[in-house]
């Protein structure tokens, strides 16, 4: 029955509290200080950018706003 | 507040409620109302919708963060699972799940590694449309093909998931939101393989006529799912474009389908189809059907295909029921519903026999 399926989660960040979050986890500064690129087409990540991260090998991996670097997530992530 | 205070206040209410008996039934009736509408709003996608609605308007005016969380939520779960609440039916069992939005404000680093899920940014109430596409696109990106997506090539995975995406996009009929789709998902994903016109105009052909989710995803899962550990694995993509071609000749044809049409061998699976038409041009009743599928088992038919039309549902039910009866040779998998029956018309009806 549909209200008792288990259910596909989807974590997410809101833009206000996207800062926080970072800094939780520890990189707001490398971001910030564009030491971070996108771990798909290499574009340095920026605060405005910044469109998704996963976890990938005890390495946070940051993934920029092109639709074709989100689509790989699936494949190349968790 | 000491203790002789608290039994005072609870006193008084007691005699409040005890003088005012009709009172106390309504402060009961609106909190069971409340926690039936939690139960509706949290359960049934048409009323997330809803509360998605009512509070999206107040969020853009307003700008409380709690408000704007719980619009965004209301509105992207309600939308998508309206759609997914369908779709679970049209797609193979089990793959998809109702959505759920889980908002992080921080988390430490072991529980990020340990949940081992992606973190999504969502923007403002006001780029509502394309958090929505996003988390639609990611939705079906995510939900396809569970056990064999690493197998399935990539163009195909993605261009099923953009066909399906798009599906729940045009149904919303705002202009706004499928420019931003075309834009931000089907756009970039051309850029980077002009072949997914190719594979997108396949599919909308076979959406047409319900054979995308009926026949097409269901087989290449079946192909990929007994490739996993053979050396036909590596003749997967050719696999699955022949298939493709295959279902949407078939689809495309008409009345007039050749005799060899009606089903496709390759090096995995075999598989045909059965149409069942209308009961009244049928002659023979459903023994028709079954003489069908029993030629069609002589003939080394592994996976049978049937499709009915949403008006001839009861008939086509007697016809699968009549097969799965007639022939223990094929096990019937699964009945499943479709977008479109075979003649193009709304809904309809599939199952499939699978060779024992």
């Amino acid at each position: 029955m549909w209200p008792f399926n288990k259910k596909t989660n989807i974590k997410v960040v809101q833009d206000e509290k996207l800062e926080g979050y970072l800094r939780s986890i520890g990189i707001y500064q490398n971001v910030v200080g564009g030491k971070i690129h996108c771990a798909f087409c290499g574009k340095k990540i920026t605060m405005e950018n910044l469109q998704a991260l996963y976890p990938e090998n005890k390495n946070i991996k940051i993934v920029c706003s092109n639709i074709n670097c989100i689509k790989k997530i699936k494949r190349n992530g968790p | 507040m000491d203790l002789d205070q608290s039994e005072q206040i609870k006193q008084a209410a007691e005699g409040f409620f005890i003088a005012h008996p009709y009172l106390g039934w309504i402060v009961a009736g609106f909190f069971l109302l409340l926690a039936i509408a939690k139960f509706l709003i949290s359960t049934i996608p048409a009323f997330t919708l809803i509360k998605g609605k009512i509070l999206l308007p107040f969020a853009r005016s307003i700008k409380i963060n709690f408000l704007a969380k719980q619009a965004i939520d209301a509105d992207i779960t309600g939308r998508v699972n309206l759609a997914a609440n369908k779709l679970q039916n049209e797609l193979p069992r089990g793959w998809i799940k109702p959505l759920a939005i889980i908002w992080m404000e921080r988390e430490n680093k072991k529980s990020f590694f340990d949940d081992k899920k992606i973190v999504i940014r969502m923007n403002a109430v006001k780029d509502q449309k394309k958090n929505f596409i996003l988390a639609t696109y990611y939705y079906f990106a995510t939900s396809l093909f569970p056990e064999t997506s690493h197998i399935l090539p990539d163009i195909t995975r993605d261009s099923i998931a953009i066909r399906l995406a798009e599906r729940v996009i045009d149904c919303g009929n705002d202009e706004e939101s499928k420019k931003i789709f075309e834009d931000q998902v089907l756009e970039p994903a051309i850029k980077k393989q002009i072949k997914i016109l190719d594979y997108m105009d396949k599919f909308k052909n076979l959406d047409k006529k319900g054979f995308l989710t009926g026949a097409y995803v269901r087989e290449i899962d079946q192909v990929a799912e007994e490739v996993k550990a053979k050396p036909e694995r590596k003749r997967i993509i050719q696999q699955t474009i022949e298939i493709l071609n295959h279902i949407e000749k078939f689809a495309t044809k008409g009345k007039n389908r050749p005799n060899e049409l009606w089903s496709n061998s390759g090096p995995i699976t075999r598989y045909g189809f059965l149409l069942v038409a209308d009961e009244k041009k049928t002659k023979g009743g459903t023994q028709q059907y079954v003489n069908t599928a029993s030629t069609d088992l002589l003939n080394g038919v592994k996976r049978l295909y049937i499709f009915g039309k949403n008006y001839q549902k009861n008939f086509v039910k007697k016809v699968i029921s009549h097969i799965d009866k007639a022939i223990p040779e094929y096990k019937l998998i699964e009945i499943f519903d479709l977008n479109k029956d075979y003649s193009g018309q709304k809904g309809g009806i599939g199952a499939i026999f699978e060779a024992k």
